[in-house]
């Protein structure tokens, strides 16, 4: 028989049949110990070699696609849902928000907002009434202009990425607001381009990567503890996606129950933007599910 | 798989306990050698971690998968083989061979799963459905039995007659190819 064919049917045999050999009992651990010595744990294979991006670089990426989408807009009368927002109002709640994100920022020339910025929206509508007796192209034009400055300042190593700062009351550092910022970004690229009848998009890898890891590696600390389980390993698949082990509640407590959730990379950062509903995400678990409504609470906190 | 790409050592802990007896058996059978099927089952394994994504489970199961990139790795190792006891004599270092599955892994896998298909096409309708079920599905001749509501002995015994029927569809088919 030629090895071709030999080839074929040795990939048959062994299926339909009872030809395996076990292999020797110690095999396992050196098997397991050699793949994750070439291939460190927790990390996509599309990223080996590489890095998840940094906090500047999410938010240029970020800003760059939304800046294309928005060049790209046919009509800026269309409703931007889930707002009451045509699209360029939509644009002028993005203007005053960038303001306050650069104020918070500490990005030279900008000041806090006078409103009370309690409310996500209402503290942007003024802006948005006043962008709305523009043309888009001025709105655009402005918006582009912050987002420059913000992007000057961070180059210039104007802002301390280390800082503790406030946003919306949220206490966080001003690298953490710049992935932050990245969601919202992304989801009114999202929203906008649902608008336009265009289809939605996602991120490089490496950008979903370092949002997906700040938000994963936030939520023991917004999630409680209310029973056994203690211990959470969440995979996320997908390119940008990868493994975490948490540890919910007192670090120093003995390891309880543990639960295990799997779900798309790209999917989850969607759930933590509030584009996805908890009930929509397609996602497999093992473990007892009474923390999930609270582990998916906390990865939404911070969503504006 | 996405488990795997997304670099969950345990997926790779569960494809160890699920498919080591069947990529030890293919290395063992074609080597004859416990100590290097071993090896090669340490190949396999590690070859797949590090790039999961060569394993493409629209055109096969992942056992098939295996099982090809087991038989192609014992191959090589018996050929490096040869080759060090030529060397041996002549005092020379031994080739380690390539660590991550190659392209011509992937080709060889695709190739085999596609004339796998075309010629599973032409088996008889009881063959066919046994044969898919247990090569494109992954199940075992047990589970294509429970699958198919048949005694194990009539599905090992399709099987067989299944595999012998491809066996001469392959070899005329590389006959034709050849004249």
């Amino acid at each position: 028989m030629s090895d071709d064919v030999r080839d074929v049917l040795d990939a048959v045999l062994p299926v339909v049949d009872d030809h395996g050999v076990l292999p020797p009992g110690d095999l396992r651990a050196g098997v397991l110990a050699a793949a994750t010595d070439r291939r460190s744990p927790g990390w996509p294979a599309a990223l080996a070699g590489r890095r998840a991006a940094t906090e500047t670089e999410v938010y240029r990426e970020r800003t760059t696609a939304l800046a294309a989408v928005l060049d790209g807009v046919a009509d800026w009368s269309a409703t931007a849902a889930p707002y009451a927002w045509t699209v360029h109002g939509l644009l002028g709640h993005l203007v005053a928000v960038e303001r306050y994100f650069a104020a918070a920022l500490g990005v030279p020339g900008y000041d806090h907002p006078t409103a009370d910025t309690a409310d996500h929206i209402a503290f942007t509508q003024a802006t948005v009434d006043d962008e709305l007796r523009r043309a888009p192209a001025e709105t655009l034009s402005t918006w582009k202009g912050i987002v420059a400055d913000c992007l000057a300042a961070l180059d210039a190593g104007l802002v301390d990425l280390e800082a503790r700062i406030e946003f919306h009351g949220f206490p966080m550092g001003a690298g953490t607001l710049l992935v932050v910022r990245g969601f919202e970004l992304w989801t009114h690229d999202d929203d906008i381009r649902r608008a336009g009848g265009r289809p939605t998009s996602a991120p490089p890898a490496d950008v979903v990567r370092a949002m997906s890891q700040r938000s994963v590696e936030s939520l023991p600390a917004l999630t409680p503890v209310t029973n056994a389980t203690n211990a959470v390993r969440v995979v996320l698949t997908g390119d940008g996606g990868g493994v975490w082990d948490l540890r919910l509640g007192d670090p120093g407590a003995p390891v309880g129950d543990e639960l295990v959730v799997i779900a798309d990379a790209v999917d989850y950062c969607r759930l933590v933007a509030r584009r996805l509903d908890p009930a929509d995400l397609d996602a497999d678990v093992a473990g007892d599910p009474a923390v999930l409504p609270a582990l998916w609470d906390a990865a939404r906190v911070l969503a504006f | 798989m996405a488990r795997l790409r997304a670099g969950d050592d345990r997926a790779l802990a569960e494809l160890y306990d699920r498919f080591a007896g069947l990529v030890h058996g293919v290395a063992i059978r074609t080597l004859r050698d416990p100590s290097t099927a071993a090896d090669v089952t340490q190949e396999v394994f590690v070859a797949v971690w590090q790039r999961p994504d060569v394993i493409d489970t629209d055109r096969g199961s992942v056992a098939a998968f295996l099982s090809v990139l087991a038989r192609r790795r014992a191959v090589d190792a018996l050929r490096r083989s040869s080759r060090a006891a030529q060397r041996e004599r002549r005092a020379d270092a031994i080739d380690p061979g390539p660590a991550e599955p190659t392209v011509e892994d992937a080709v060889l896998t695709r190739t085999t799963g596609q004339r796998l298909r075309a010629a599973v096409g032409r088996l008889p309708e009881a063959q066919r459905t046994a044969i898919e079920l247990a090569y494109f599905d992954g199940l075992t001749f047990t589970e294509v039995a429970a699958r198919l509501g048949i005694p194990e002995g009539t599905a090992k015994s399709r099987l067989r007659l299944a595999l012998a029927k491809l066996a001469t569809l392959l070899s005329d088919e590389r006959t034709m190819a050849a004249t």
